[in-house]
Parts: C-alpha cells; sequence; structure tokens
C-alpha cells in the first residue's frame, strides 16, 4: 500500500472517533499532531476530494447550518486499514531506532570513527 | 454580509463554477470558522491554498474538457473524411456472408440508422467538450457561432 503523507494521515486519525465537518477536521488535526499540521482550508478540501475518491473517506451527513451545508466526513473501513496500516509501518521504523538508542548515545555506530 | 464573507467569496472564484456549486458553501464555512475575529481577510496560508486548489481544480476540468473535445472533432473529421471517399458504403452495410433468416429491410434500416449515428457521434462529443469549457450560458453559443 502507497505510503500515507503526514498530512494525510492526520486527517485520517482526527476520523478516528467519528464524523467531524470541515473546521471540526482542521482543529483535531493540528491537536493530534502537537501543532504540526496546520491545514488550510483549500488543503483540506483537497485532500478531501482525493481521498474521497480513493474510498478512504465518505460524507456522513449533511445538515444545513446559517444557510451553508455543513458537511460531515467519516472512516471507510478501507480508510481505517490505510490508516492502521501506516501506523504500523511507521512504528516498525520507528523500533528500528529506538531499540538501538543506548548504541548511539554510547559513541555512534562502528566502523565509522574519523580518521584522526 | 461581512467584508471576511464578501472577501472569502471573491477568493472562492479561484475554483470553477461546477465545483463553487458543490462546495462553496461549506468553505466558506470552514474559512470563516478559520479566520480570527475582527479580520477582514482570511490568513496568507488559506489563501495561497484556495488559489493553488482552485487553479488545480480548473487545470484538470480543462484537460478533460480538451479531451472531449479532441475526440470530437477526430471523429468529425474521420466521419467527413469517410463519406467523401467515392467507394464508401459498398460492403459496409450487411456483409453478404451474413444469412439472417429474419426480414432484410429491416436489418438494412437498423444498418443505416447504426452507421448514421456512428458518423454523427463526434457531435454530441464536441458539444460535451464545449459545455465543460464554457459552461452552459447563451453569451458563450452566440459567441462559438459568431
Amino acid at each position: 500500500m502507497q505510503q500515507l503523507r503526514e498530512p494525510t494521515y492526520f486527517v485520517l486519525a482526527s476520523l478516528l472517533d467519528g464524523p467531524l465537518h470541515g473546521y471540526a477536521i482542521i482543529q483535531r488535526a493540528q491537536h493530534l499532531s502537537g501543532g504540526r499540521v496546520r491545514l488550510a482550508t483549500g488543503t483540506l478540501y483537497t485532500a478531501l476530494d482525493r481521498l474521497t475518491a480513493e474510498g478512504l473517506v465518505e460524507l456522513v451527513s449533511q445538515q444545513i447550518v446559517n444557510g451553508r451545508a455543513r458537511r460531515s466526513y467519516g472512516l471507510t473501513p478501507s480508510g481505517s486499514g490505510a490508516l492502521r496500516a501506516e501506523a504500523t509501518r511507521a512504528a516498525d521504523a520507528a523500533r528500528l531506532v529506538t531499540n538501538r538508542s543506548h548504541r548511539l548515545k554510547a559513541g555512534g555506530p562502528a566502523g565509522e570513527a574519523s580518521p584522526a | 454580509m461581512t467584508p471576511l464573507e464578501r472577501h472569502c467569496g471573491w477568493l472562492l472564484h479561484a475554483y470553477p463554477a461546477w465545483y463553487r456549486r458543490q462546495r462553496a458553501g461549506e468553505m466558506l464555512d470552514t474559512l470563516l470558522a478559520a479566520s480570527p475575529p475582527g479580520r477582514k481577510w482570511p490568513s496568507g496560508r488559506d489563501t495561497r491554498a484556495l488559489v493553488i486548489g482552485g487553479l488545480r481544480v480548473r487545470s484538470w476540468t480543462w484537460l478533460l474538457s480538451m479531451l472531449w473535445v479532441v475526440i470530437g472533432a477526430g471523429g468529425a473529421i474521420y466521419a467527413t473524411v469517410a463519406f467523401s471517399h467515392p467507394g464508401y458504403g459498398e460492403g459496409l452495410l450487411i456483409p453478404p456472408t451474413i444469412q439472417w433468416p429474419g426480414e432484410p429491410q429491416v436489418i438494412d434500416a437498423v444498418g443505416v440508422i447504426a452507421e448514421v449515428a456512428w458518423a454523427l457521434l463526434p457531435v454530441p462529443l464536441l458539444v460535451a467538450g464545449f459545455v465543460r469549457l464554457r459552461g452552459w450560458r447563451p453569451r458563450n453559443w452566440l459567441r462559438i457561432a459568431g
């Protein structure tokens, strides 16, 4: 499966607890990423268009607020699968480093000593 | 309507009309919520993302329309060349090897209708392409005719 880019990953992750509308997705993605992912409105809707076309996200409900449509988006089973696959991949990649961190602290990888 | 609402409306014109019909209300709602109170314009990041997003949708809408126009124009040229060829029609109707137990006039008629429909197929394709490109407005049709 194709690797998810960070904004996409956090958009999907923001929907884990249930469907959200546009601005709530922006806020939740920012909160979950510790402030790193700050989606602009245009970027969010470009991403939602793409994710809907790929079947990872679906339109769940639509209500009229202040005379404008407010749509809520939710994860599809395939979206939650893609999110989980990416989480596993990232965790595996992270373990590769975190399991060896004591060696790095102890003076860097072996065989790379500078010729002095 | 607040100045912020009006300015967001202007910026949303970066997107083509068919997209705005579907999404503009929802996007305006999100833009207003994302802009801090008292602002007259959305943030620079939001503005840039809207312009880029709008151009992106416009560009693939245009490409799709051109695809239809090119297919339509190609078909029209092919039909013109094929019909103007002196030997056109010989052996093209019902091939003599097929023996049909039904009434040959009916089969002939269906064959003729099918051929005419096939030759005229580029017309709806061209029209669909122009509608996608220019929108369904009398002004645009007058300009094409003129």
